[in-house]
């Protein structure tokens, strides 16, 4: 009779403790789900203060990294723009203030900012505007700051914010910069003329084709847009269409902008081509433990990045895959969008398990080296801009909307003929991913 | 020796004195706010921008942006010792910009700067040449008021007025002018009266031997 009413007891316990950790459960999920969106929330927060730290007071001029005596990237410049928009949207920053900061740098980038027929210059001294270190006249960084521009002409729409963006878009004379070719020049540097390198793969260029195909003025052919080669490989079971960097930021930097979801390009779909590229690194981190072992299912992200070495184009395959365990966390949060799973179970445990170490006042460090025990010192603009971009892309998809809206953007869509189409494409259809060997 | 050849260059050492003072002052202050400004803006810069420390950061920096180029080009190994003669023209381009800067960004201060001390030195002059202008002026009038046949009035110059000790000894010569001028006219008018009353010739001559005293005092050119 006592062993019954003490297995009952017993039994009534075990109940208890299961309905107890049965109720914990839910209880957890949320809390983790906060802690998340939390973090996402302070690294975007973090990583805006880059801009508000660095630019200067004057012109608004953004350096291309925090290094003394760096000067003003044009593209940081414009990737500014978009940290005061996602700054303001999430009112860590009052409308009012957000739109002063941005009215300032639109009219420094249109009266004061040195440019060759609408092109800036690549870098320029953040006083005055100049073009320094004779750098180039860049197609890519025009385009990354022109798009900016333009998603704070959308977001302060109706004011002197988005006449000022647009008439910055429309002075580009985007058809000079094929130099007679159907291809996009990397730039135009005054002593020299053209540079002898095109965006001839695919690259971070897709932004380059929407504005100036988009374009009312200087517009080029839409067969610019076809003429760049598609090279196709597949790794662990992933076809990408591939940049010969391998880098992960080539399938960022244009996506931060334009939403490819919808969109397929002769049954290509960029977005997924994203997605496939963002797995094919992870896999290949894997893949590449014996050379590396700091790699790991939660160590990945290999892109251009500062280096123990030096800034280098890391990468993965497909492509060139030049790596030597150098992670960039910028890569890991601006792959958000793609493959939301994989990216956050990465950067909560780099941010859990080195933040002494990568994470700082700006936000997560450019890129580190556990191999070699190296961080660096140093940020880096564009790389903390995307970061921002991406991560509001994941949590509202701010930018692609407002981008989306814009009319040289649904003209782009309609010139180069990129309505969805949903016949059955090896593109189209997610792959199943192959287990890392 | 020619006629009009200065035997003595000091002829007034107060007021040569004085202006050779005001020109050195000048001078001097040109040269200092020149010199000085000169220094801050041009030397100044040299010193911090060519510093060890800038020079290792713009070292640093331009191995950066070749390494940005590189990434972006895709450079191969065998382009890095192209790469490398390429970081140092860059580097050598950047340091040329920066003294072009500096001596771009002296010029914009001096020529505000010049331009004041333009402002400064013209202002100057007129109120130094007004010490001496301003008594030729005096004089000027007084000469032509004299001439016209104006004896009744006396010049003061000012405190600082350059030639000041002229003033008291033109006053003393009119002085005399208008007393001589005076009798001469009141015995004048007695002499007529004399003369129309048919008074005695004692009266008359005694009237005239008062006027001769009074001119024997004057040399003339005639004598």
């Amino acid at each position: 009779m006592k062993q019954v009413k003490n297995r009952s007891t017993f039994i009534k316990t075990i109940v208890c403790f299961l309905l107890l950790i049965a109720g914990m459960i839910p209880i957890r999920s949320v809390a983790a789900q906060e802690t998340t969106e939390d973090l996402l929330s302070k690294v975007q927060r973090d990583s805006i203060n880059y801009f508000l730290k660095y630019s200067h007071p004057k012109t608004g001029l953004i350096p291309d990294s925090n290094m003394p005596h760096a000067p003003a990237s044009i593209a940081a410049t414009g990737f500014s723009l978009i940290a005061l928009v996602v700054a303001a949207e999430n009112q860590w920053l009052t409308y009012d203030e957000a739109y002063d900061k941005v009215k300032r740098t639109l009219f420094t980038l249109q009266n004061k900012v040195q440019h060759e027929r609408g092109f800036f210059y690549h870098f320029i001294s953040t006083n005055s505007g100049k073009r320094i270190w004779e750098s180039e006249a860049s197609s890519i960084d025009t385009a990354l700051c022109v798009a900016s521009a333009l998603i704070a002409g959308q977001y302060f729409k109706d004011t002197i914010v988005e006449k000022l963006a647009r008439s910055i878009y429309e002075r580009v004379e985007w058809d000079w910069m094929l130099n007679n070719t159907h291809l996009f020049c990397h730039g135009y540097k005054p002593e020299s003329g053209f540079l002898p390198y095109y965006w001839d793969t695919y690259s971070e260029h897709l932004i380059l084709h929407v504005l100036s195909i988009g374009a009312l003025r200087h517009t080029v052919p839409s067969q610019c847009w076809s003429e760049w080669t598609r090279l196709e490989e597949t790794y662990n079971g992933l076809p990408v269409i591939f940049a010969h960097s391998g880098s992960l930021f080539t399938y960022q930097f244009s996506h931060m902008f334009v939403d490819f979801r919808e969109l397929s390009d002769n049954g290509i779909d960029y977005f997924t081509n994203s997605k496939n590229a963002t797995l094919a690194n992870r896999a290949f981190c894997i893949n590449s433990r014996d050379m590396h072992p700091t790699y790991g299912e939660n160590i990945w992200g290999l892109s251009a990045s500062l280096g123990p070495r030096g800034y280098k184009a890391y990468g993965a395959r497909p492509g060139r895959a030049f790596h030597d365990g150098t992670i960039a966390p910028y890569a890991i949060l601006s792959a958000l969008p793609f493959c939301e799973e994989e990216a956050l179970r990465s950067i909560t445990y780099i941010y859990e398990n080195y933040k002494d170490n990568v994470y700082s006042q700006c936000g997560f460090r450019d890129a580190f080296n556990l191999e070699e025990n190296w961080v660096a010192d140093h940020y880096i603009g564009i790389d903390q801009g995307i970061t921002v971009g991406m991560i509001e892309n994941y949590r509202s998809e701010l930018i692609w909307r407002l981008f989306m809206e814009l009319p040289s953007t649904t003209r782009w869509i309609e010139r180069c003929n990129l309505i969805p189409d949903h016949q059955i494409n090896p593109h189209t259809i997610m792959p199943r991913e192959q287990e890392p060997v | 020796m020619k006629p009009n050849q200065r035997k003595r260059f000091f002829i007034n050492k107060p007021l040569q004195g004085h202006y050779a003072l005001y020109i050195v002052i000048v001078l001097f202050i040109v040269s200092f706010v020149s010199g000085l400004s000169v220094y801050m803006s041009i030397w100044n810069s040299v010193l911090r921008d060519f510093s060890n420390q800038s020079i290792k950061s713009r070292l640093e920096l331009s191995t950066r942006l070749r390494e940005y180029a590189d990434a972006r080009e895709q450079t191969s190994q065998e382009e890095m010792t192209l790469a490398m003669i390429k970081e140092f023209s860059l580097f050598a381009a950047r340091e040329r910009e920066i003294l072009n800067t500096i001596l771009r960004d002296a010029y914009k201060d001096l020529f505000p700067l010049i331009a004041l001390l333009f402002f400064v030195i013209g202002w100057g002059s007129i109120f130094v040449t007004h010490k001496i202008a301003g008594p030729i002026f005096r004089m000027q009038d007084s000469f032509m008021k004299v001439a016209s046949g104006k004896l009744n009035f006396r010049i003061q110059l000012r405190k600082y007025d350059e030639a000041r000790e002229l003033a008291p000894l033109f006053n003393t010569v009119i002085s005399r002018l208008d007393r001589t001028m005076a009798l001469i006219k009141s015995t004048g008018h007695d002499l007529s009266s004399a003369f129309a009353q048919h008074s005695c010739p004692q009266e008359c001559a005694e009237l005239l031997q008062k006027i001769t005293t009074e001119v024997e005092g004057y040399e003339t050119s005639k004598e």
